[in-house]
């Protein structure tokens, strides 16, 4: 299987002494739609700075794109994995919008007119273009948010990790963030999103990573969050979804449902059933 | 109308009015050389007619004049304090005396021009950096700033600093807010035990939370392949017309200069 991101045993120690990752290990195929989930401290912030090389492992090994993750790959991680901070305040700096979409491929080195197509295209994806000579500190929140996406998208970058970017967003700013999402991983980039959000991992993700005190506690489909067992010793909460079929044993369904899409069709299923069942009983 | 006024500030009103669409480098270079040309003068008359020739300038601009008020009110401090000292303190023929037991003072006539001196150059170049700074905008200003050599990295930390301002004063009214929401009242003055010793915390949480959020920032810097300060900005050579514009600006201190050296000459020529 082609991997996107390849982890064994890796340790991370900060220097007050707080062990954030403790011998972690996964791998992330390409293309695919990550839920990162976990406890606040489970490391998951920590994880994703490894991802570019901002840490550098201590214990254990990082692999990405089929790159060992060390001092002398990290700048050019940097541009192949694109991470959008949870506070755009701290990833959005420059004077404008553009200038800040700019900020990346600059660094990269590119030429004056590819940064600026670059800069177009991403400002366009994010639906930010008619903002591009704005302050930031003018913009709202979801706005500043767009921006910061938009700053990670101009550097073309093949994996996009996200740390809790759903955080203080609006409804319709959350939506807006999941089309844009969708957008991207169409293209085929690899979509990591940490995340306490059960709901929004339940319906986004196709692969589910779950953590806690620095190491895996379980990974696979999103069918993982609809176990209580699981999301409990996870400090999670069920979906929403999942919580409404608990309280309805007497539906004797044979999994449970998940998203909104899985209930639907469960219940209609259902509803046909007894309907059927009815015009039985009659005739 | 204060968020306006911010918006103004920082990003610029590009073509307000022929000052504000003036090249910024040149107009900057320009109103930099007046400056120093300006503050070279030595008698009060010219000084007067560059600060005259400034406002005039201001007025063309249409900048607001409360501003502008606010603006020098802030300096006052500063210059004022010197310029009420200079009288007192400068050798030379007193022209008023006080005596009170131990106590004399005078006021020197020398003291008293050297005052009026320096608080007419100081009123001269706060002049001339208000038209500059509210008729650029920040943006703009730095652009030009970078584009005339300043180093990219002092430039940098002016830029995030004013970035930074706001996010930083959010975090304090929120801060504020939150210690009224559990019924913190503020004393009447600063002297009060309690408020002093809140605003002391008040400081200290702001310190903590800049410097973590510094620590933040910096990592996203790096992230996006930072590697130290930004090089020259990039600009279209200025027209003809800013240049015009440009030099108009910078003759009219140097034609005070050649009034001042020939002032006996003129008058000789005069009679």
């Amino acid at each position: 299987m082609d991997l996107a991101v390849e982890v064994e045993g890796l340790h991370y120690t900060y220097r007050d002494g707080t062990e954030a990752l403790r011998g972690l290990s996964l791998s992330i195929p390409r293309g695919s739609r990550v839920a990162i989930m976990g406890p606040n401290g489970a490391g998951k912030s920590t994880f994703l700075l490894h991802l570019n090389g901002l840490y550098l492992p201590q214990k254990g090994r990082v692999q990405v794109l089929g790159r060992e993750v060390n001092a002398r790959t990290a700048r050019e991680l940097r541009s192949l994995v694109g991470l959008v901070f949870q506070d755009p305040d701290d990833q959005v700096f420059s004077p404008t919008v553009y200038e800040d979409v700019a900020f990346g491929p600059l660094n990269m080195g590119l030429p004056p007119e590819e940064v600026a197509g670059r800069v177009k295209e991403a400002l366009l994806a994010v639906g930010m273009w008619d903002h591009r000579e704005r302050h930031p500190s003018r913009l709202s929140y979801g706005q500043k948010k767009r921006v910061a996406i938009a700053g990670v998208l101009a550097m073309g970058p093949e994996i996009i990790a996200l740390d809790e970017p759903m955080a203080y967003l609006d409804p319709q700013g959350k939506e807006a963030l999941l089309e844009i999402l969708g957008r991207l991983h169409a293209r085929g980039v690899t979509i990591l999103v940490a995340t306490h959000d059960v709901d929004m991992a339940a319906a986004w993700a196709d692969h589910v990573i779950i953590m806690k005190e620095g190491r895996v506690l379980a990974r696979g489909e999103p069918s993982l969050l609809a176990r209580e067992d699981l999301v409990r010793e996870a400090g999670l909460g069920l979906p929403l979804v999942t919580r409404i079929f608990c309280a309805l044993p007497e539906l004797e369904l044979p999994f449970l449902p998940y998203t909104c899409e899985q209930a639907v069709r469960v219940l209609r299923e259902k509803l046909l059933a007894d309907k059927n069942a009815g015009h039985a009983g009659i005739g | 109308m204060e968020d306006l006024w911010l918006r103004e500030q920082v990003e610029g009103h590009p073509g307000a009015s022929p000052l504000h669409r003036m090249e910024p480098r040149v107009k900057t270079a320009a109103l930099a050389g007046f400056v120093i040309l300006a503050t070279l003068l030595s008698s009060r008359t010219s000084l007067i007619l560059a600060a005259i020739f400034l406002l005039l300038l201001s007025r063309a601009a249409r900048l607001s004049l409360s501003h502008l008020v606010f603006r020098l009110l802030g300096a006052l401090p500063f210059v004022g304090l010197v310029c009420l000292l200079l009288p007192f303190v400068t050798p030379g023929e007193a022209i008023w005396r006080w005596t009170g037991g131990f106590v004399s003072l005078a006021v020197s006539r020398e003291g008293l021009d050297r005052a009026s001196l320096l608080g007419l150059r100081v009123l001269v170049a706060l002049l001339a950096l208000n038209l500059l700074v509210a008729t650029t905008g920040a943006v703009r200003l730095f652009k030009a700033l970078s584009s005339l050599g300043v180093p990219g990295i002092f430039l940098q930390l002016i830029e995030l600093t004013i970035r930074y301002i706001f996010v930083m004063a959010e975090e304090l009214g929120r801060m504020r807010q939150a210690r009224a929401a559990r019924g913190f009242v503020p004393g009447r003055h600063l002297f009060c035990r309690r408020t002093f010793s809140d605003l002391g915390q008040m400081v200290g949480a702001l310190f903590v939370r800049s410097w973590l959020r510094g620590e933040r920032i910096y990592l996203a810097m790096l992230a996006r392949g930072y590697a130290g300060a930004p090089g020259k900005a990039l600009l279209p050579p200025p027209g003809s017309r800013d240049l015009a514009w440009g030099a108009v600006i910078v003759s009219i201190p140097l034609c005070l200069h050649l009034l001042e050296a020939g002032r006996e000459a003129w008058i000789l020529l005069w009679k």
